[in-house]
């Protein structure tokens, strides 16, 4: 009853939230420099056509009656059409939303999986040079910057060892490279996190308790104490869902990733007004539930810590 | 939390080291074996299957392109990308072949009235579209007033606004009325705004009258699918009208990085790639699996000066900078070779291009005309896109390097593409370049459009004649020649217009950008058009 | 886990920030006297500090350094590998990629540098309001700080970039922009952690005004994790402007920010990959910096931000 409670409140602020990113959404339209009609005309085109262009796209009409047909539209499941396209940005958002999707999964799990790993072998190791590379992979890896990262890859993987595919999406393993160097930096948080919590947890005195009992120490380490040191991964992997998205768009664009990043990026420097609002609104909706659920992971995970309010 | 002094030995036990050892290589090999599979799970992404071995029909021929198609839609289309990858699916009344001449299309022969202003047009017969529906005049008809019809959004509509009625005379005869006459329009149906698709199709397949997102034509190959930021798909129309092309699908892959384009092709994954890196070429050359066109296109780059603001408005000046700028360095070292220095405001192979004149390279007469207009040093901001013309921000930077060696201090500005726009058709008063880059390319290869850049009526804000130049007599020229009907009176006309504008030098002229493929060496038949088009319809495996 | 706090707004406190998670554990280096020792002894933080020294100095010291200047073209060198004349080669416009990185260091460090300190004017006071006042202010702000915060620095910064236009200035206050949650949210904890303190409620007793009491309780006992705060964004605020200047949204050409750099570079990636290549590097290497020597600073200063 309590959590009902609670997910009642979340959600109603989390409304109040969204109309809000709505309502700067369609401020910021307003004061973007350029004009999206003669952009999108191209430079052939007279000015007749440019100003019918202008026109259909309703950008000469005041702010609040362009927020009115924003929340009209959503209420019936539409973002509006793209200016560029044409075409309606549900759709092309609902085509690329699952290539980023897989992206952001990919990179968290290779995040999740050489994250942990490394960070239990630099507890494991601690005070051995194990520990001192792990630690310095760490913070290479959260300043790294990801484009960078990936150009490196390329060069390495695709264009010198020929390996891997360049960019696209079109083979199976086009995944590889991008969702490393998205990874990157996750395995960089996350091992130092696991580090941290392995070295706490391997302190406490049930974890001695259960080594007294004579179980090879390989089994305590591994079972018990992992448990519960990954308790702060999960929330590490919550907290850092926005710094993958954000990863995601740099990726997307230098591996030529057809996801909504990539199509942020071309509709800001398109000046395609709906597509931008339409993928910040996306974008907000994923964080909200993201935030959520990480909250509702970290009190199911960990009774100790309470909800309030 | 106990404390834990940095004396907690790190191994709590005293097992035997190699035991240990052991475990954690196979715990590191057990988690990346299962980390594999993982990621294995992951891919979702199409899998294309690889070129097939065996003969037409079940071939696949790849094109990586550079840009995303911002519609299907004929009537709507306005990037040459876009046109390009439509044009393989529907045709129009004429087309354009690799040299820029009008050659029959759906309209076998055409008339032209005395006065110029009425045209009837011969249809093919026996044309079907891809759904099977008859070609006719009424199709046709359907088509032209679609695209007239203003509640359509279509940027390149201006050319067609000079026909005031269709007529589907009977099912093989279309008559066009004019208001004027108009030489060029013709040529301007060969466009993929003019293309045709089955009025039947128009309420099937997602389309609706607005906006069409499946277009079924008369073309050779038919549209299947168009996945926006990934590819676009054809295949092969078995009932097509004219000489049947040899793959059976064509896949345009859209690849905005062109080094990316490169690797595709030469890993095979790609049979065809546009504009391959620039710096590249001379390996792409060398490569015997590679063979690389390099075509002349219509799509001129210039500086245009700001004609109305001192001292640009003194035309000394103006040449000045035009012999102050060393065209074939830049052409040579920046576009490694891929261009060609302009002789006209026209390009060549528009409609009435005629050779105009020369500025060489001549420093020293660059430094003697800005003394005779009584220059001296001069500072100003020069505007340039990024990224948007083939090394465009680069060849701007070269032509600033010029200009301080005779005295002119040039500094290089920059923004992205919609602010550009905007900055440059921006209202006189608001200007803030004193010179600026920009390319213009008519698709149609009319004379017109690219007079449009030169003349009054289009400065801004209203258009992109933004270089704000005007000269009476070019007016009077342009105006006449455009509806002259007498070929050699018009071409006479337009030709003096391009002297006396090469003379006024409104622009610093320098080149026509080429249009460069590269194509996988076991391939031919590929051929270009002018316009910034290539024709792959008729390519075939080497034998 | 003893860093988690439920804060007066409702939610479940998030563990605050991945920065204090990720420092959980590291050895108690602060031992014997002097926090500057402590910061010495500290191998890591002092290569970091090296690293930013040379950076700076590099980027200070420039024109003297180098006898190319960065915008200088070369059209018969465009494209060379390093070599003698050229110690890391030109670009595609045959300037000097050396005097460009040097020249370029002066943009990223001077928009590092702004845009933290933009975040540091606008988000302590906010933070330490909200902190101290309690009730609808900092419900208010709070939600606010949540929303930016979980969007994440970057994306902020770019959705700011697309309403601002694009040039240094804007990268600058969108960057600035993007980061001021995370001192919202320091400043916060640190005024909610001691509004209970008795000294404060002592100072009230004795008639002393609000704005007195947060100026100079508050803000002393804030000063040090703003300063460890304030390198570890400059990190931040660094990759993020570059991260712009790739997509061709922040710096603009011929300009050499090394974001910028990247960009243009990205083009020669088979021919010339190390037109590419050095100015990631150099990104790397100062946000390395910065993130070691932050680190040693917050070990030497303030171990009270590792336990939160």
């Amino acid at each position: 009853m309590r959590f009902a409670k609670y997910l009642g409140k979340r959600l109603i602020i989390s409304l109040i939230t969204l109309v809000g990113v709505v309502l700067v959404l369609v401020l910021m339209t307003k004061l973007i420099p350029g004009d999206p009609a003669r952009v999108i005309a191209g430079l052939n085109a007279s000015d007749q056509e440019v100003a019918r262009i202008r026109q259909s796209m309703g950008l000469d009409q005041p702010v609040l009656i362009q927020f009115g047909h924003f929340i009209l539209n959503l209420l019936h499941g539409n973002l509006g059409t793209s200016a560029r396209t044409g075409n309606p940005v549900v759709g092309e958002i609902a085509t690329r939303l699952p290539f980023t999707l897989e992206l952001a999964i990919c990179g968290t799990l290779i995040g999740i999986v050489f994250g942990v790993l490394l960070g239990v072998l630099a507890a494991v190791r601690k005070g051995t040079w194990v520990e001192s590379v792990v630690s310095a992979l760490g913070v290479m890896g959260i300043s790294m910057p990801v484009y960078w990262l990936g150009l490196l890859l390329i060069i390495l993987f695709a264009v010198q060892l020929k390996w891997l595919p360049v960019a696209g999406a079109s083979t199976v393993n086009s995944i590889v490279l991008p969702a490393v160097a998205v990874g990157v930096s996750l395995v960089a948080v996350i091992s130092r996190v696991t580090n941290s919590s392995m070295i706490d947890v391997l302190g406490q005195d049930y974890v001695r308790s259960v080594r007294a009992k004579g179980s090879p120490e390989r089994v305590a380490v591994f079972t018990h104490a992992l448990r519960n040191a990954l308790i702060p991964v999960i929330t590490v992997v919550g907290l850092e869902f926005g710094t993958l998205l954000g990863g995601a768009v740099l990726t997307e664009t230098v591996f030529g990733w057809p996801g909504i990043g990539q199509l942020a990026v071309t509709s800001i420097q398109a000046r395609d007004y709906p597509m931008v609002q339409g993928i910040v609104f996306v974008f907000a909706i994923m964080f909200i539930i993201v935030n959520i659920i990480t909250d509702v992971m970290y009190t199911v995970v960990d009774p100790r810590v309470k909800l309030h309010g | 939390m106990s404390s834990r002094s940095s004396s907690v030995p790190t191994s709590m036990g005293i097992p035997p080291r190699r035991r240990r050892a052991v475990a954690q290589a196979a715990t590191f090999l057990g988690t990346v074996a299962l980390t594999v599979p993982l990621l294995a799970a992951c891919t979702t992404g199409s899998t294309t299957p690889g070129p097939d071995a065996s003969a037409g029909d079940s071939a696949k021929f790849t094109i990586a392109i550079a840009s995303d198609l911002d519609t299907v839609d004929p009537a709507q289309s306005t990037t040459t990308a876009a046109m390009n990858v439509i044009d393989y699916g529907t045709q129009g009344l004429t087309v354009l072949d690799d040299k820029g001449s009008v050659q029959p299309a759906l309209a076998t022969s055409w008339d032209v009235s005395e006065d110029g202003k009425t045209l009837t047009f011969h249809l093919r017969k026996g044309v079907k579209f891809q759904d099977g529906a008859a070609f006719t005049a009424t199709a046709a008809k359907f088509n032209l007033e679609r695209l007239l019809d203003t509640t359509i959004k279509a940027p390149q509509r201006t050319p067609y606004t000079v026909i005031s009625s269709v007529d589907a005379v009977d099912a093989n005869t279309l008559k066009l009325t004019l208001t004027q006459p108009a030489p060029d329009l013709v040529k301007q149906l060969a466009s993929t705004p003019a293309s045709f698709i089955s009025p039947d199709s128009v309420t099937k397949d997602g389309n609706t009258y607005k906006n069409i997102v499946h277009p079924v034509g008369t073309g050779p190959y038919a549209f299947k699918e168009f996945k926006s930021g990934q590819e676009a798909t054809f295949t092969k129309f078995n009932d097509y009208w004219g000489k049947k092309p040899y793959y059976g699908t064509v896949v345009f892959d859209i690849v905005p990085e062109a080094n990316t384009r490169e690797s595709m092709l030469l890993s095979g994954q790609a049979d065809m790639i546009v504009s391959p890196p620039v710096a590249d070429l001379k390996q792409l050359k060398a490569n015997s699996s590679v063979s690389v066109i390099n075509a002349p296109s219509v799509r001129t780059i210039f500086m245009a000066m700001n004609n109305q603001q001192p001292p640009f408005n003194d035309e000394k000046v103006r040449q000045a900078l035009n012999y102050a700028v060393d065209k074939q360095a830049i052409i040579k070292n920046i576009l490694g070779g891929t261009a060609q220095v302009a002789d006209s405001p026209l390009p060549v192979g528009l409609s009435g291009y005629c050779k105009a004149g020369a500025y060489p390279y001549d420093p020293e007469k660059a430094k003697a005309l800005l003394k005779e207009a009584g220059v001296g040093d001069l500072s100003v901001v020069l505007g340039s896109p990024s990224n948007h013309y083939v090394q465009d921000i680069q060849a701007s930077q070269a032509v600033a390097g010029y200009l301080s060696k005779v005295g002119v201090t040039a500094k290089v500005e920059t923004t992205d593409w919609p602010s550009y726009l905007a900055n440059i058709t921006a209202p006189l008063e608001k200007q803030q370049y004193n010179l600026h880059m920009l390319g213009g390319a008519a698709v149609g290869l009319d004379a017109q459009t690219q007079f449009n850049l030169l003349r009054q009526k289009n400065w801004p804000p209203a258009s992109t004649a933004t270089s704000f130049y005007t000269n009476p007599q070019v007016e009077t020229l342009i105006n006449e020649g455009l509806v002259e009907t007498d070929q050699t009176k018009r071409d006479a006309d337009l030709c003096q217009a391009q002297k006396i504008i090469w003379n006024d030098a409104p622009w610093i002229f320098l080149w026509t950008q080429n249009q460069i493929l590269a194509h996988s060496s076991k391939v031919e038949g590929i051929t270009t058009i002018p316009n910034e088009k290539y024709n792959t319809i008729s390519a075939r495996p080497v034998k | 886990m003893d860093n988690t706090r439920a804060d007066s707004s409702g939610s479940v406190a998030h563990a605050p920030n991945t920065m204090q998670m990720m420092s959980m554990g590291s050895a108690s280096r602060r031992r014997r006297g002097g926090r500057w020792r402590t910061f010495l002894r500290n191998r890591a933080a002092v290569v970091g500090l090296v690293i930013l020294v040379v950076f700076i100095l590099a980027a200070i010291l420039a024109p003297l350094l180098t006898p190319y200047n960065p915008s200088q073209q070369d059209l018969a060198m465009v494209l060379q590998p390093p070599s003698a004349a050229h110690w890391l080669g030109t670009d595609g416009s045959g300037r000097d990629l050396l005097a460009r990185i040097m020249f370029g260091g002066q943009y990223t460090l001077i928009i590092g540098l702004l845009a933290v300190t933009l975040a540091v004017l606008v988000g302590v006071p906010l933070g330490l309001i909200s902190g101290y006042l309690g009730g609808w202010c900092d419900m208010i702000i709070q939600r606010v700080t949540d929303i930016m915060l979980s969007f994440n620095t970057f994306l902020l910064a770019l959705a700011l970039v697309a309403v601002l236009g694009v040039g240094p200035t804007s990268v600058i206050i969108a960057v600035g922009i993007g980061v001021i949650p995370q001192f919202i949210r320091l400043t916060r904890g640190v005024a909610l952690s001691l509004k209970q303190r008795v000294y404060i409620e002592a100072a009230e007793s004795f008639g002393a005004s609000r704005a007195s009491i947060l100026w100079r309780h508050l803000l002393r006992n804030a000063v040090s994790s703003i300063i460890v705060y304030a390198t570890l964004n400059i990190g931040v605020a660094i990759l993020v402007a570059a991260g712009l200047g790739f997509l061709g949204l922040g710096v603009q050409p011929p300009a050499a920010e090394w974001g910028t750099m990247l960009s243009e570079g990205s083009q020669y990636i088979f021919s010339a990959p190390y037109v590419s290549a050095f100015p990631g590097l150099a990104v790397f290497l100062v946000v390395l910096g910065f993130n070691l020597a932050g680190d040693g600073l917050r070990d030497a200063l303030d171990p009270n931000l590792r336990r939160g």
